[in-house]
């Protein structure tokens, strides 16, 4: 008794506030669940295309002989929001924080470690592959690298016919025509049916990977880094060919990628990730006018400016992003961080609302 | 004005069927191409292709003899022998001729009735030749054909499936390629002499246990190609796409090894032939008196005067073997360089 009476003592005393981590770090957790479980809870808004809620993938590093986890890296760590039919949300970070697990794991092509994902109303998460069949259709995917992402033994058309036939989306006697009709609204020409992938040039071929995720009317597409591997003359034609495509048929989009200008283009909301996780997230206008989040402040100051007389205030970051494996203690972002204080060592940041559909995970914004 | 605007769409129009008229050339058309534009695989080929004539279409053709008919039309043969002795101080000199007739014509030198001679029984050797091929080329072929389909079922499982399954089905390739082939042949050779299976199948079932220790080979080739395959992003693609497991096998894994497949086939076609030709030369496969070119060299091991006098009965065999062996290597060859899509165009 008197011993702690004397730790106490001690503990108000010290001018600096000494941090239990362990102890923080339970809190955190216990917060965390609490939090998590209300959002479970909560009903599915039936507007939305994607509704993702506290999404977790993490990949065993290290197992015991038994089969047994003792080491994991967490690629996504709690990453939730919504998507409405028509929009687009841009994903950026850095290479390596994990944007294109997330999109992975949207689609289930990984499966998720936890949380939810809700696609239309229906929570997807826990289907198998068999009950996913029918979603295949609804959501599709894009990929960075053209080259890779086609089968080089098949034909154009055989390779946008397939997914037609297989989902039956038309007649067996009409797929030609709905595939033709296809190749003219991405801007193939028709007589490239009969051609190979390796005939095409990186764009064509990244017309050809639209075409064939369009080819099954989804209503939700990730593009994972679509115009990464293009020049860029290139990538304007393949945003805007998105662009339009996304109007006439009200596609919704998740946009991945690192460049902020493409996605400032295409973009209505805007989700930043570091290291798995959200650091902010809001309206393209909230994200690009007022960023709240050191490292969003910090990503927009490397962005060229073309004027040559304007002053720039580049946030230089020091060092490089840390291992995934064994993330930071408190705020990941604090090892890098300018203005980190001894609070954001310590204790995770909560994510939360600071205008309205604005959402920052910072402790700087609290104590402001 | 409204001329110039006309040429313009004329323009746009003409470049159309130029592009049109590009000549469309499917992978396969192209591997074609490559490969006959290779001297040495045309070679091969010929050398394949007439190898096959020669021993399925020649003994209908040829029928004066078969395999196993001795012609019996009888043979003289002289032995003289010259003696001297002396008698009572004179020198006589005895010069004997015996005149032996035989029943076989036997070792006859190559004429208009036997094209290449009989051998030391009295088998026509050309017929024999042909036989002796389409023994080579069936058992090979059989034995390959099973060699790839083990090697693709089981390296394609374990390199698909992965993790526990992968793990089992490459420990018992490990345990499979540990095991000294030649020795467990000469056993099961032997095994095969004690009990009375026919000589004509013997082969046949030799090359059974030669197709159960060789398959790993493929199947490791397949299970590699595979991994590397599967991680490819049309594969994920079409994980996107909810296509059923045997679909992205069947149409989108295996037309890809396809390629490494045929060379991997070609090339072992070679060896099996000669793994064939040594069996039956070391008197463990083909058995007298069928024909094999193995057994047809195997005389001379017994039969000095055959290997110094009449070289028309081993020398065909020989060149035979030679021929088949070379012959799938050039084709094989051939079709590697054509199919590798980083050579030369």
């Amino acid at each position: 008794m008197a011993e702690e009476k004397v730790l106490n003592n001690e503990a108000t005393d010290c001018s600096e506030v000494v941090y239990d981590d362990a102890l923080e770090q339970e809190k955190y957790q216990e917060k965390r669940k609490q939090q998590m479980e209300e959002d479970f809870a909560k009903p599915y808004d039936p507007q939305c295309v994607l509704e993702v809620r506290h999404l977790r993938k993490t990949f065993p590093i290290k197992k015991t002989m038994f089969g047994k986890v003792t080491k994991e890296l967490v690629a996504v760590d709690d990453i939730s929001f919504k998507l409405n039919a028509g929009e687009t949300l841009g994903i950026v970070g850095e290479s390596g924080c994990g944007k294109t697990t997330a999109g992975r794991a949207i689609l289930k092509l990984h499966q998720p470690t936890g949380g939810r994902i809700i696609f239309n109303g229906e929570d997807i998460t826990d289907y198998d592959s068999k009950q996913m069949r029918p979603f295949r259709k609804e959501m599709q995917i894009i990929f960075q690298d053209p080259y890779s992402s086609l089968p080089p033994r098949s034909t154009v058309g055989g390779i946008l016919s397939e997914p037609v036939e297989v989902h039956k989306i038309v007649p067996k006697s009409q797929i030609k025509d709905y595939v033709l009709d296809l190749m003219e609204k991405c801007g193939l020409r028709d007589y490239y049916y009969e051609r190979y992938p390796h005939e095409f040039s990186g764009g064509q071929r990244q017309r050809i990977c639209i075409a064939r995720a369009l080819a099954v009317n989804p209503k939700l597409v990730i593009c994972d880094e679509p115009v990464s591997a293009l020049d860029v003359s290139i990538q304007a034609q393949i945003i805007n060919l998105l662009k339009d495509l996304q109007r006439q048929m009200n596609l919704a989009y998740v946009f991945i990628s690192h460049d902020l200008s493409v996605v400032k283009f295409i973009s209505d909301k805007i989700g930043v990730m570091y290291l798995g996780a959200m650091m902010e997230f809001g309206t393209k206008d909230d994200i690009f006018r007022n960023p709240l989040h050191p490292y969003t402040k910090a990503l927009f100051s490397a962005v060229p400016n073309p004027d040559p007389t304007a002053k720039m205030e580049r946030i230089k970051l020091e060092g490089d992003i840390p291992s995934p494996a064994n993330p930071p203690k408190g705020c990941r972002f604090h090892t890098r961080c300018p203005y980190a204080k001894e609070i954001c060592k310590h204790i995770p940041p909560e994510y939360k609302e600071c205008e309205p559909g604005h959402f920052a995970a910072c402790h700087l914004l609290n104590q402001e | 004005m409204e001329e110039l605007e006309m040429k313009k769409e004329e323009a746009v129009d003409a470049e159309l069927p130029l592009d049109k008229n590009v000549r469309l050339m499917s992978p396969t058309r192209m591997v074609v191409r490559r490969f006959f534009r290779s001297r040495l695989s045309i070679i091969g080929l010929i050398m394949v292709v007439s190898l096959f004539l020669f021993s399925f279409v020649g003994p209908l053709v040829y029928t004066q003899w078969g395999e196993i008919e001795l012609d019996e039309s009888g043979k003289t043969e002289y032995a003289s022998s010259v003696t001297t002795y002396t008698v009572d101080g004179e020198e006589y000199t005895v010069r004997q001729t015996t005149e032996k007739y035989l029943k076989d014509n036997f070792l006859s030198a190559p004429s208009s009735e036997h094209i290449l001679g009989t051998d030391n029984e009295g088998y026509d050797v050309f017929v024999r030749l042909m036989y002796g091929g389409r023994i080579s080329l069936i058992v090979s072929f059989i034995a390959v054909f099973l060699i790839t389909i083990l090697g693709v079922v089981l390296g394609g499982i374990a390199g698909y499936f992965g993790g526990a399954i992968d793990n089992i089905i490459m420990r018992i390739c490990d345990v499979l390629m540990c095991l000294p082939g030649v020795p467990i042949l000469l056993i099961i050779s032997t095994i095969l002499d004690a009990s009375d299976i026919d000589a004509k199948y013997r082969i046949y079932l030799l090359m059974i246990y030669l197709t159960f220790i060789s398959w790993t080979g493929t199947a490791r080739l397949v299970r590699g190609q595979i991994l590397s395959l599967r991680e490819q992003e049309y594969m994920v693609a079409a994980e996107a796409m909810g296509y059923s497991t045997s679909r992205k096998i069947f149409k989108h894994l295996v037309p890809n090894v396809m390629p490494q497949l045929i060379v991997q086939m070609t090339l072992s076609l070679g060896s099996m032939i000669l793994y064939e030709a040594t069996l039956s030369y070391l008197n463990l496969g083909v058995k007298a008196p069928y024909a094999a070119w193995g057994t047809m060299i195997n005389i001379i091991s017994t039969n000095q005067d055959v290997l110094q006098n009449h070289w028309y009965v081993w020398v065909p065999a020989g060149i035979c073997i030679v021929i088949a062996v070379l012959g799938f290597n050039f084709v094989g060859d051939g079709l590697r360089d054509a199919l590798d899509p980083k050579g030369r165009r």
